[in-house]
């Protein structure tokens, strides 16, 4: 039994670029262009494609991070997340919904150097989530919740009141994403996760990635340029190329046949 | 194949100067260099491999820094014996280097032409004419589309990609005999490092003599580029061999453990086998041999007495208990 769980229809992102003074700069960009695409629960979903190619776009457009009204953005477009039986519009206003998606969409970002508050203890970062979405929670709760997380990630109690600056690169990365955890969304995407950490720590992350969604029944959208990591950890694959999704399909299928010369070459530069 | 040595690095020891006291991150590291031959030298992060390329250039920041022992011999002399503007002559001349980030290692405030025929002014007295010519067609050579006009831009008009480019046809402006590239494409996508390697590898077509160290802690890029690798591991040589032997049959528990985390496409999806644990931090490294905290087959031995690097067969050698019968 599979249903869909998140819809994106015809969506476009262009950025503006700065309007000056003096005169009008047309210098604008069109970041996303008429991407389309459904998910289904327990889908892993890998993005590839190069920098600059918007992967990371579509990333923040879906978790609402992309302002939709300001002068240097135009957003179009439909992105629908299906929620317990519910449609929820990712661009709506309404702050119910809005904070529905907030609790069922998490972001795991690349740099854990910076992703994570530098003044905040690790016991601060875990408890902010339950601290705003259930504001009744107790701080028993919260600890025990947290406690639970921790051990998940394969972190210990003994590190809960260090703060960021005392971990390493892969340990912080799994401070994010026991954050990103933490309540238990729907949709977890994570954007060049291990991008930034050592080879030996790449497949412990991978692994813990993928541990948890086979636990927590995740659907991931996971963005990265390297195919390999995709193939490894992906169900389906999304080539990106200048904006547009120029691949999309089962990842053993598109890896084994292709048909943009983009995709070709990236299978053939797979180690 | 290769055996005329080039460059060769001799008991190499750096330390650093860390909250008051002197941590090594090198540690009586020797490899040579052969004529012609590309030598992958790989690790992870902390592992000493800039720190050694640094050190090739005598480019350690001093005083924090310190080359503590060792000798660098290029061409039968000591480049660390050297005085500075001897080593001036040398840097860029003999041995250039390719730095980790083209986004930093160009100054953005001189035009590329400035900063071209600069190499070939101060190494090669040529005139401006002479050197601005040379430029152009070294940029021709990496395939930059409009050499002519593109030599007038300043660095921010040029992509990555063609940054990198840009400093690999500076670094080879002079002729050097050797070169060192740091991690030439970790900044960049997978597609444009594909093509940088190409130019790497026409590069060895014309130039038979160069001998290349390639940094990188991409252990796909070695398989594909070189022809002989270092696995270095907490500031030591832990494994040396020929790639294909190296591949074939990986003999150091790390460079088994490496191979293992790696995503391929030839094996089928099985688990990633991670190594547990994380790079020890140079302030604290443990007693023994450098990686027991995370050897799946540490012994009681391995805690106390670090592994000398033994000869297992000619052009291969490993730093492990395990080899030590």
């Amino acid at each position: 039994m599979s249903s869909t769980l998140l819809q994106v229809k015809n969506l476009n992102v262009e950025f503006c670029g700065e309007t000056s003074f003096f005169k009008k700069v047309n210098n604008s960009h069109k970041a996303l262009n008429n991407i389309s695409f459904e998910l289904e629960k327990g889908d892993v979903l890998g993005i590839v494609g190069e920098s600059g190619s918007g992967k990371t776009t579509l990333a923040r457009t879906i978790v609402n991070l992309v302002k939709h009204i300001s002068s240097t953005t135009k957003v179009s477009g439909d992105i629908y997340f299906n929620l317990h039986e519910k449609k929820l519009n990712c661009f709506s206003n309404n702050k119910g919904d809005l904070s529905l998606l907030r609790k069922n969409i998490s972001i795991i970002f690349q740099d854990p150097f910076s992703s994570l508050n530098p003044r905040m203890t690790v016991y601060q970062i875990l408890s902010e989530p339950f601290e705003i979405h259930f504001p009744e929670m107790s701080r028993n709760e919260i600890t025990v919740n947290i406690e639970k997380l921790l051990s998940d990630v394969g972190l210990l109690n003994d590190h809960l009141m260090r703060y960021p600056h005392e971990f390493s690169g892969g340990q912080k990365q799994r401070i994010a994403i026991a954050r990103s955890i933490a309540l238990n969304p729907e949709l977890l995407i994570a954007d060049e996760p291990v991008s930034a950490l050592d080879v030996s720590i790449q497949a412990q992350i991978l692994n813990l990635i993928l541990d948890l969604k086979e636990k927590n029944n995740l659907t991931i959208i996971f963005i990265t340029h390297d195919i390999s990591v995709v193939r490894y950890i992906s169900t389906k694959i999304a080539v990106m190329y200048k904006g547009d999704i120029v691949e999309f399909g089962d990842t053993e299928k598109i890896c084994s046949y292709c048909e943009h010369p983009y995709t070709k070459q990236l299978i053939s530069l797979m180690p | 194949m290769f055996n005329q040595t080039i460059l060769e690095i001799k008991n190499l020891t750096v330390s650093f100067k860390i909250e008051n006291s002197r941590s090594k991150a090198v540690d009586n590291l020797s490899f040579k260099l052969y004529k012609g031959e590309v030598l992958g030298v790989v690790g992870e992060s902390g592992s000493g491999k800039t720190v050694s390329a640094l050190s090739i250039l005598k480019l350690i920041p001093s005083p924090v820094g310190k080359i503590e022992a060792g000798e660098i011999l290029f061409k039968d002399r000591d480049v660390l014996k050297m005085s500075d503007l001897d080593v001036q002559a040398v840097r860029g001349r003999d041995i250039a280097m390719i730095f980790q980030e083209p986004m930093t290692s160009l100054n953005p405030l001189l035009k590329i032409k400035t900063q071209m025929t600069e190499v070939l002014i101060t190494h090669n007295n040529y005139s401006f004419k002479k050197a601005l010519k040379i430029s152009i067609d070294a940029l021709k050579l990496l395939s930059i589309d409009n050499p002519e006009k593109r030599i007038n831009e300043y660095p921010h008009s040029f992509s990555g990609g063609m940054r990198q480019r840009v400093m690999i046809a500076m670094a080879l402006l002079a002729n050097p005999s050797v070169l060192i590239a740091d991690e030439p494409t970790t900044a960049l996508d997978v597609t444009i490092q594909a093509e940088i390697f190409n130019q790497f590898k026409s590069l060895r077509e014309n130039k038979k003599e160069l001998g290349i160290v390639l940094i990188t802690h991409n252990l796909a890029l070695v398989i594909k580029n070189c022809d002989r690798l270092v696995i270095m591991y907490g500031g030591k040589i832990q494994e040396e061999a020929l790639v294909k032997d190296f591949f074939k049959e990986p003999l150091h528990p790390y460079s088994k453990g490496l191979l293992n985390s790696l995503p391929s496409t030839k094996t089928d999806k099985n688990k990633l086998i991670p190594i547990p644990g994380s790079v020890p931090d140079i302030r604290n490294m443990p007693e023994g041999c450098k990686f027991w905290p995370r050897c799946s087959s540490v012994m009681s031995k391995c805690k106390i007495v670090e592994p000398e690097l033994l000869t297992v067969s000619h052009n291969r050698s490993v730093r492990c208990h395990l080899f030590n019968e």
